[in-house]
């Protein structure tokens, strides 16, 4: 039997229900990813502006940029701002009228098709003691989340 | 999913809600400037990436990189990006609650702690690149 749907009335999720969403985790990389993004992206843009326009002299001379890029920070943090500035699209995703994380894993798969072990792992133990996830679900989500954030240091790192 | 709950039905907004007025079309415009934002990342992606493979690599990005149509682009960037950027410490202060020896600390001193991470990020950055060989 079907139940009737009542009108003008939305149930409110229940404690258990809030505490097995996934959504906290879409949220903190979205906010990971826009601070990142917010802090360092206009300064970069600033600069290529400035190297379009001819104005650093010899400080993109190749010499300079290749000694820089040899520090293994500096790739790091190559990667953790492209990879982030990326994952900042989440809010896109979770402002669609409340997708399932479903909905927002197949908008996001596409991208990313290798899984990080310790991305995954951290987020495991998230899921299972913060969250309170069922074993499944953290699972499920602990792999996703490896996989979101995986092949962005291979191409970095050659 | 779940074939026995009905899901309560959504009318379907009109294409363009956020046409006529002024918080929705900023908030939208806000959202759009994520294109730039994933734009900027690439183009700092393509720099690593080229500058990483060699000089050769290397010259033929910044021989892209310095065409008229590349510095028209990143003006746009920019503004985009430091909108991007604005909006995002506008909305710390709301969203994170940091609280010092039990006080919610005032969100005047939250986005002034953001400013100033900002303005140290790109001193560092534009300090590293700028010092030159």
């Amino acid at each position: 039997m079907v139940p009737v749907p009542t009108r003008g009335h939305v149930r409110p999720p229940d404690a258990d229900e809030v505490a097995r969403s996934t959504e906290p985790l879409w949220w903190l990389l979205f906010a990971a990813g826009g601070t990142v993004a917010a802090l360092v992206l206009p300064v970069h843009a600033l600069l290529h502006l400035a190297l379009a326009l001819g104005l650093p002299g010899d400080a993109f001379a190749h010499a300079h940029v290749a000694r820089l890029l040899a520090h293994p920070l500096a790739r790091v943090y190559v990667t953790v701002v492209v990879g982030l500035a990326f994952l900042a699209w989440t809010d896109l995703a979770l402002g669609a009228g409340g997708a399932s994380w479903g909905q927002v894993l197949s908008r996001r798969l596409t991208w990313l098709p290798l899984a990080m072990a310790v991305l995954a792992v951290a987020n495991l133990v998230v899921a299972r003691r913060v969250l309170r996830m069922n074993p499944r679900r953290s699972a499920i989500t602990a792999v996703a989340m490896g996989v979101l954030s995986a092949p962005w240091p291979v191409l970095v790192l050659p | 999913m779940n074939a026995g709950t009905p899901r309560p039905y959504r009318r379907p907004p009109h294409f363009a809600w956020w046409w006529g007025h002024r918080a929705y079309t900023l908030f939208v415009a806000r959202e759009l400037t994520s294109i730039f934002v994933a734009a900027t990342a690439l183009v700092l992606l393509g720099f690593a990436w080229t500058a990483v493979q060699g000089p050769d690599a290397y010259a033929a990005y910044v021989a892209v990189m310095t065409r008229p149509a590349a510095a028209v682009f990143h003006a746009v960037a920019l503004v985009a990006v430091v909108y991007h950027a604005l909006t995002w410490w506008t909305l710390a202060p709301r969203a994170a609650a940091v609280r010092v020896d039990g006080r919610r600390l005032s969100p005047r001193a939250v986005l002034g702690g953001a400013y100033a991470a900002w303005a140290a990020a790109s001193a560092v950055v534009a300090w590293l690149v700028l010092r030159g060989p």
